[in-house]
Parts: C-alpha cells; structure tokens; sequence
C-alpha cells in the first residue's frame, strides 16, 4: 500500500506544473542575485520566490485536489497525508531557495523556511478544504 | 448711451428667441430624447454589468498574489539598474601622433580653479585654457547697429590674436565680424542698461573656422547636420578678452563654460573624469583626444546589458507567477464566461472584463511601484521597472485572454442559402408580369438560361428557370416564381436554390442568389414605377 502511494506522489510531481515553475522562477532569481546591484536585492527576491511558491501550488490545485482526494477515500491516515503535504512543500521550497546558497547558509534558511510555509499552508486549505466536504473539482 | 440700449435690446431679444426655439425643439423632439434615454440607460446597464463582473474577479484572493508578484517584480527590477555614461570613441588617424587634449563641458560657468583641482586630485600634468562662451537667454542689443546678441565669449588674449585682433583689446572693446569698419561706437543694452562699447572688426571667416578642440568650433553650437556643427550666426555674436566679458556679466571671480587641458602628461581616462567632475561640477561632457582618437563621455546615461537582463528576467518571473495563478483560475473564468454569454453579453465583453482585471490588478499596483522607485530610488531605474511592468502585463493579459476565448462555432455541414423574395406590385395583369419576369430572366447578363417554363392560370401563374452562371462553370440557380393577383395586388413569390457540379462556397452562393433575384425585384419595382 504504501509503495502504491509512492507511486502516485511520484506520479503527481512529475505530472504537476508547479515543480517546472519553481525551477523556472529560481533560475530566475539565481540569475537576479548574481547581476544584484542593491544590498536590498536579496530581500526583495525572497519576497519573490515566497509569492512564486504560493502559484507554485495554486497552479496545481486541481491535481493536489485530486491526490488528495484519492488518498484520502484510499483510507491513508490523516498524519501521512500530511507528510505527503510537508515533502511536497519542501521539494518546493528547496527548489525555489537554491539560488540563496549563492549569498550564505542563513540566507538559504530564511528563504526555505519562508517558502516552505507558504507552501504548506497553501496545501493544507485545500486538504482541509476537501476533509470537510469531500468536495474534488472534475476534471 | 443709444448705443448701450440698442445693444442690450438686441442681446435680450436673441437671447429671448433662442431660449424659445430650445423650448419648442425639446416639445417637438421629447419623444426622441425619451428613446434615446431608453437607448443610453440599456447601454450603461451593460458597461455597469462589465464593471461589476470585473469587480466580482477582483475579488478573489488570488489578486492578492497577482498584485504582489507585480510589485515585487517592478521594485526588483527598479533596485537592480546599473547606468553608465554614454561613451563615444571615434578613431582618427590624423591624431596619431598629437599629445593628449581634455576638452570638459559645463551646463553652468564654474570657477577657473576647478582645471587645477582636477589635475591635482587625477595626478595629472598639463595647461588649462579658459573659454567663457554662454547663449543668453535675454539678448542684448546693440543699439546703434540695430542688432541682438545672443551669444558673448570670452578668450584669452593670445587666442584673441589668432583671429586676427592684434594686441590688447581695451576696455569695454568687442570683436564683432557684422561691421564693415575698423572700429564702430556703439552701444550695449544689457538688462535696460546702456554701455557704450568698441566694437572691433574680426574676419568672419576665421571666427566661423576657429576651433578649441577637435572639431568643436570656438563658436556655440545650435546642433549638426550629419556630423557637421551648426554654429550660432556670428551677426549675433560678440567676442572679448575675460576680464572684458566677467565685467560685463557682472562677475569678480574667473568663470569657465569649457575648459581645455593640453599637453597632457599621460592619457586621461574619460569616464573616470567625468565621475570624478560630476560629484563636484554640473559638468556634460568630457572629451580626450590623441594617440589616434577621440573619446567622449556624456551626461547622457545609458542601462547596462546586465542591468536589462535583470529587467527581462524579473518581468518573466513575474509573468510565470502571474500565468500561473491565471491557469489555476482558468475553470472559474471559464464558466463566468458562459454564465455572461447566456446573460446575453457579447464575446468581446468577457476581453473587456478580462483587460479591465489585468489593468486593475497589474498595471495600476504597477504604476504606484513605478512612483516609488521614481521617488525614492532614481529617475533612471524607473526604465528598467516600466520594462518589466509593460512585460508582464502584456504577456499575463494575452495569456488570459487567449485562454478564456470562446470555441469557435464552425459547422462542418454545408448549409446553402436558400432565400425565398415575396414582392408585391400594384400591377394585376398577371399576364404583363409573366412576360416582364421571364424578359428580365432572359436579359439577365450574369446568366445563360438553360431552360425556362411558364404556366397562366387565371390569376395565377407559375414560371421556372434553370441559369446557368457566366462567371463559373458548372454552377447556377433554380428559380421558381408563383404569381398570384387579384383586384388589388399581385404577389410574387422567388424561391431560389443553387446547384454546382463541385460544393459551392458560401460566399458563390450568396453571389449567384444576389445576382438572379436582385434582377427581378428590381426590374419589377423599375417597370411599375414607370408604367404607372
């Protein structure tokens, strides 16, 4: 059972668009700080990248929806789906605050813990949004 | 006093016979003006329907994430500009061997110590010339000669030589080029101030070709034709030793436009002068010559190709974000599209609401980041932010826009037009429109009439024409014309269907339709109007 689920995660990641939007956004970012001219650019960037990961779910909220969904009718307990959530949101996170080891160690952090949330949180209202009314948008 | 009252009796009775023309107008017309209301009052409910349909996707949480994106984008990319100074290099092989010359520019006069500090904090060697050459904003005049001046410079005195103005100019004495003596009393109008000066002769045409630096003439420039100056006309000009020109303007100290450094040590680097200038002097140009060319820097600033990149790069990361929240959104639009199509709005008005959202939420959050980086951080990164701001509201809108475009609907199968004309004449003798129709029928020049048959019954007739078209082969009408008449009227009934040994476009069938029954209703209106 669980590696079925692992399948349908690993299916779910490479099928969703969010992933290839936050590898698009870093590079991006990646770029803006190596061509930074302001002190104030870091910052402003991790603002960026913080928005980014929310659209980086956004964009695949039917997909989440669904996944959710199923794993949820599958009868996964309540705790592993939010530990699918969690490792969704950081693959994010880790993908969007790459370009921050570029400036230092702390800088990378605040971005991964800033993104990471947004994300999370942004994953947890639809999940919640669907465990109290079973509702899944048709495809 | 007659006048007063004639006048204001004239006035009052104009204004009395306009007010009741407007009076009787509005009576005549209020039944226009109400349909008009009408007409106005059925428009506006749709431009407040666009409004509030636009106001409804507003709302939704996830402007909140399109407005931040955009903001940070534009700050971004305002915050990233790097500028530099214009630089010019022309190459000239008749400067191969010359020392090194620095021509410096300024907007406004500057002390003549400004050369020594220059020199001294660049470590550098040379000997600075002095040019005072300043375009008035109010001219003075030369009152006897009748003449303004615009223009006054001021040189030392060995270059006062080279133009042919032999030893020590006097005080209060001018070089001027538009006399044809020696020397001319005159006098200066300067701000409602008479004084009387000397002007003496100086040869146009070595005024005109004197030069400070390379190619810049001694004379201000009014702009270039190609790459050739355009002086100021010298009968607007007049020219002094320094001490002369500072009395006249007014001035204790020694001032300078331009400055010229010759005999340079080493060649000086440009840019780094020109920085070096601008944190002390409103300097606008700086210039070196030597060793084979000339190279100049400007005020003018241009954007760094690193400082663009960052630009495109922070409009397309915001468009990413922006297209993606739209993607997501896509479904709801979708069907709020459906939902306005079937409140009958036309499809248009789903592109309005859709450009209004983007103006609303992109552009105007936009423009107020553009004012901060305007504001607080230079004029010159408000570029870069209006590139990326234009950017991503263009790609986001086209993106949206496309997306919720209605699906075309084409039909596959093919529906001939197949019109049917009812006319009615006040002719009743069925017999004369028989004979009139099958005349029109057989004239028709668009056709060649294959077969034609026609029956009279009483009151009733019946014709039939096959007519074949001219203009394309295997293709051609079936017409098929019912009269009927009595005391009153005839009716003419035209029922026509077209045929083709290949598919007929719609647009030949339309044609071919056109062609046959416009000959008969016409020809028939024709022909009872003149007979009658």
């Amino acid at each position: 059972m669980g590696s079925n689920i692992l399948v349908i995660f690993a299916k779910t990641i490479t099928r969703s668009s969010g992933l290839k939007i936050s590898a698009i956004a870093s590079i991006n970012i990646l770029v803006i700080l190596f061509l930074r001219s302001n002190a104030l650019i870091p910052y402003v960037a991790m603002l960026l990248s913080v928005v980014a990961s929310a659209s980086a779910i956004i964009v695949d909220f039917r997909l989440h929806s669904i996944l959710l969904y199923v794993l949820f009718v599958y009868g996964l307990r309540p705790g592993n789906v939010r530990l699918l959530i969690s490792l969704y949101s950081l693959l994010v996170a880790i993908v969007l605050s790459l370009p921050y080891l570029m400036i230092d160690l702390v800088s990378f952090s605040l971005s991964l813990s800033m993104t990471f949330l947004t994300a999370l949180s942004i994953l947890s209202l639809i999940y919640r949004s669907i465990k109290n009314t079973a509702y899944v948008p048709q495809i | 006093m007659i006048n007063y009252v004639i006048f204001l009796t004239i006035y009052l009775l104009t204004v009395l016979s306009v007010g009741y023309a407007a009076i009787k107008y509005i009576k005549a017309e209020s039944g226009v003006i109400r349909e008009f209301k009408v007409a106005i009052k059925a428009r506006l409910a749709r431009v407040v329907g666009i409004y509030k349909l636009s106001l409804l996707i507003l709302r939704k949480s996830f402007t909140w994430l399109v407005i931040l994106a955009t903001i940070l984008s534009v700050i971004t990319s305002g915050l990233n500009t790097k500028y530099e100074n214009n630089l010019v290099v022309v190459r000239d092989s008749s400067l191969a061997n010359a020392p090194y010359t620095m021509l410096i520019k300024f907007s406004e006069p500057v002390e003549t110590k400004a050369c020594s500090t220059l020199l001294s904090n660049l470590s550098l060697e040379g000997l600075c010339t002095y040019f005072y050459r300043t375009v008035l904003e109010r001219p003075y005049q030369l009152e006897k000669s009748r003449k303004l001046i615009y223009v006054v410079i001021g040189v030392k005195e060995n270059m006062l030589r080279d133009l042919g103005l032999t030893g020590k100019l006097q005080e209060s004495s001018f070089g001027y080029s538009e006399i044809s003596e020696e020397f001319v009393r005159d006098l200066l109008l300067v701000d409602d101030e008479e004084i009387e000066i000397t002007l003496i002769r100086v040869d146009s045409n070595l005024l005109k070709r004197y030069t400070i630096f390379y190619k810049t003439p001694l004379i201000p420039t009014q702009g270039y034709v190609g790459t050739e100056p355009v002086i100021i006309p010298l009968q607007h000009v007049l020219i002094s030793t320094y001490d002369n020109v500072m009395r006249l303007i007014g001035s204790r100290e020694q001032l300078a436009t331009d400055i010229i450094v010759s005999n340079l040590s080493k060649a000086p680097d440009p840019t780094k002068t020109f920085k070096f200038l601008e944190t002390r002097y409103p300097v606008t140009e700086v210039a070196v010559a030597g060793n084979g060319y000339v190279a100049y820097v400007s005020e003018v600033r241009i954007p760094t190709p690193d400082s663009l990149i960052s630009a495109i790069l922070s409009s397309v990361t915001a468009s990413i974000i922006i297209i993606s929240i739209f993607s997501s959104a896509t479904p709801y639009l979708t069907e709020l599209r459906n939902k306005v199509s079937f409140m009958g709005f036309q499809p248009w008005a789903m592109t309005v609401i859709m450009v209004g959202y983007t103006l609303s939420s992109i552009m105007f959050p936009g423009l107020i980041a553009l004012g901060y980086v305007y504001v607080s951080i230079s004029e010159t990164s408000t570029l870069n932010s209006l590139v990326t701001l234009i950017t991503s509201w263009l790609a986001s809108t086209t993106y949206i826009v496309l997306r919720i475009r209605p699906e075309k609907l084409v039909t596959e199968a093919y529906i001939p037009p197949t019109p049917r004309y009812v006319l009615m004449s006040s002719i009743t003798d069925v017999e004369k429109i028989v004979e009139r129709i099958i005349e029109l029928i057989k004239t028709n020049e668009f056709f060649t009439v294959e077969e034609i048959d026609w029956r009279i019954d009483g009151n009733e007739a019946f014709i039939h024409a096959k007519m074949n078209y001219v203009d394309s082969w295997g293709s051609g009408i079936d017409l098929t014309i019912f009269i009927n008449a009595n005391s009153e009227r005839s009716y003419i009934n035209i029922s026509s269907a077209i045929f083709g040994v290949e598919e007929v476009s719609e647009s030949m069938s339309t044609s071919i339709n056109a062609l046959a029954i416009s000959r008969i209703a016409g020809g028939v209106r024709a022909w009872e109007a003149t007979s009658s």
